[in-house]
């Protein structure tokens, strides 16, 4: 394939035609008038022949962030360079879906000065994923439009997008202490900073732990005790199995994957800046694994960059074989539209060994009664209505807590019952 | 699924933003003022007005087509079948909107649908736009002067006039159009 290179027009050939048919015309008829009609028209097609390009110019296209928040803008640029006898550059961007620009249709024009130009155009990404944009398609001209130069189109630019978390917080206490560091207070008395009350000594109490004044008022070495710092274990189960509901981006109304999304990344976040140790899990997406449990602001960057590949598979069959690695002592919070029933599966299999497990339903309510054109769909989806609905009571007749997403404090109630649960014996089957 | 379609050409019609649609309005309202500036120089004959009405409509439709060489031809055509009088003064604003109609037919090019010309692009058309109609301007004057001399002027120009627009063709051809593949 041959470099693309300066090609006269059709206002230069249009030009150029008309001058010189115009003129021999008017000598050969003897018209003066038609001599007159044809000097402009030559005289610009000579113009523009005089100012013809020699040299192709050089073309770069960058965009200034590649990973950005639901929301959030970036600018993508386009440099010409070595652009003499250039005169106007003109610029159109194609953005996929969930991708505003300003201008909005991506068309930016400028004149170039001195061989080189920027020209840029905003880009606002409206929803969670990762998208292809680009590249522009550039088109240079010479004086009078006279040429144009038009380079091949390269490889388009992934940007990822990141979810942005929803609000999030969680007051209530934990259910379960797994290790001996982070932010929380345990239940348990132990090793900690936290102050917890004053005992007798006995053996075995560090020397450091002695409270003096009350040792000396009372005639009988006291300690200090303090609670434990805790350490959760947070597994982010996610359902992707299905997006339920149009997606308006980040300024419209949610889809069910939306919802899921958004609230797994809050999740994560809030434990994550509280020291927990988070996990993902992802079911139902096509071919994304799961992270594995760590802590800090990295960790949180690694999971919102797994969220934000998430796309729904189109079979549930080798989901179904699929095992989760849930450790014992663990924290699971599902999130789901609870459509399919093997996350529910997932949730119950889960609760029977013992594990914690919070389900969060995030199917959006619009969709609850949302009536259809199609009379046999309308029925259909009712019926997996009331399937749904008679799962979700068998699921909480095992004991298992479902919330629906509401943002702050949704799982509060949640983690206070089974904190409260975590100090009752319980029988676990076998 | 026509009104689909029709929703998608208004919108592609709005698309193109203000700018864009003044300057197509440019486009459709030169061949108005040739062909009234015709009339009153000589007269126009009616049928070549539904030639002219789609070419037109396609010209500023379609700025980057090779509607408006057509355009141009039967409206001049149709000049020198009207007019006797060649040195008549209507030539000036048949001429002028011969070249604004062409400037604006090659301004359109140069920008995206929706987007508009920089301040440095205006000033750079306007001010090329007006060194070619003074050069215009004067050989009308020239053109005027000549044909007072009479057709002996006239025959003895012919020769280095019809050399000058060869060479003229010539250097334009290799500089230019000699590769248009």
């Amino acid at each position: 394939m041959s470099a693309p290179s300066w090609r006269p027009t059709i206002a230069h050939v249009r030009a150029t035609t008309l001058g010189l048919g115009l003129a021999a015309f008017g000598l050969l008829a003897r018209r003066p008038d038609f001599v007159v009609l044809a000097t402009p028209l030559l005289l610009i097609a000579a113009w523009a022949a005089t100012c013809r390009p020699q040299r192709n110019p050089v073309v770069r296209q960058s965009v200034d962030q590649r990973s950005l928040r639901e929301g959030e803008a970036t600018t993508w640029r386009v440099h010409i360079d070595d652009a003499a006898g250039a005169d106007d550059l003109g610029v159109v961007l194609d953005a996929p879906r969930y991708v505003a620009m300003d201008p909005v249709h991506g068309g930016v024009a400028g004149a170039v000065s001195d061989g080189r130009s920027e020209l840029t155009v905003a880009l606002r990404t409206t929803r969670w994923g990762r998208r292809a944009i680009g590249p522009a398609t550039v088109v240079a001209t010479s004086a009078w439009a006279g040429f144009r130069w038009q380079p091949v189109r390269g490889a388009a630019t992934a940007i990822n997008t990141l979810p942005l978390a929803g609000a999030f917080s969680a007051s209530s206490t934990p259910a379960s202490a797994a290790g001996l560091v982070g932010l929380d207070r345990s239940p348990r008395v132990g090793d900690g900073s936290e102050f917890a009350g004053i005992r007798p000594f006995q053996s075995g109490d560090r020397l450091r732990r002695v409270h003096w004044a009350r040792s000396a008022r009372s005639g009988v070495l006291h300690v200090t005790t303090t609670w434990s710092d805790h350490d959760r274990h947070i597994v982010v189960l996610v359902d992707a199995s299905r997006d339920l509901g149009v997606s308006g981006g980040i300024d419209g109304a949610a889809s069910s994957l939306d919802t899921t999304v958004r609230a797994a990344g809050a999740i994560a976040e809030h434990h994550l800046h509280r020291g927990d140790r988070v996990a993902l899990q992802i079911i139902g997406a096509r071919g994304v694994s799961s992270v594995p449990p760590a802590t800090g602001v990295a960790h949180l960057r690694r999971i919102l960059d797994r969220l934000s590949t998430i796309e729904p598979a189109s079979s549930d069959r080798d989901e179904a074989r699929r095992h989760l690695a849930l450790p014992a002592g663990v924290l699971v919070v599902m999130l789901s539209p609870l459509i399919s029933p093997l996350a529910l599966e997932r949730a119950v299999s889960a609760a029977r060994r013992g594990i914690d497990v919070a389900v969060v339903d995030t199917l959006p309510s619009g969709l609850v009664d949302e009536p259809s054109d199609d009379p046999m769909r309308s029925i259909a989806w009712r019926i997996r209505l009331l399937e749904r609905r008679r799962e979700i009571r068998r699921v909480r007749e095992l004991g298992i807590p479902l919330v629906v997403w509401r943002g702050p404090g949704s799982l509060d109630e949640v983690l206070r019952e089974m904190h409260r649960r975590a100090r009752a014996p319980r029988a676990v089957r076998r | 699924m026509s009104e689909d379609l029709a929703r998608t050409a208004t919108q592609r019609f709005v698309d193109i933003g203000r700018p864009q649609l003044a300057i197509r309005l440019v486009i459709l309202l030169c061949p108005v003022v040739i062909l009234l500036v015709t009339g009153i120089a000589g007269s126009v004959w009616a049928p070549v007005v539904l030639l002219i009405v789609p070419l037109a409509v396609g010209s500023a439709a379609m700025p980057d087509s090779h509607a408006g060489l057509l355009l141009l031809a039967v409206l001049l055509t149709q000049w020198g079948v009207a007019v006797d009088d060649p040195t008549t003064p209507w030539l000036l604003p048949v001429v002028l909107a011969a070249v604004v109609m062409h400037t604006a037919m090659a301004a359109a090019t140069i920008v995206p649908p929706g987007s508009s010309w920089s301040a440095v692009t205006v000033r750079r058309w306007l001010r090329r736009t007006l060194v070619v109609l003074a050069v215009t301007l004067l050989t009308w004057f020239v053109a005027f002067g000549l044909a007072a001399i009479g057709p002996a002027g006239g025959v003895w120009l012919l020769v280095p006039a019809l050399l000058l627009m060869v060479a003229a063709g010539a250097w334009i051809w290799t500089h230019s159009l000699g590769n248009l593949d």
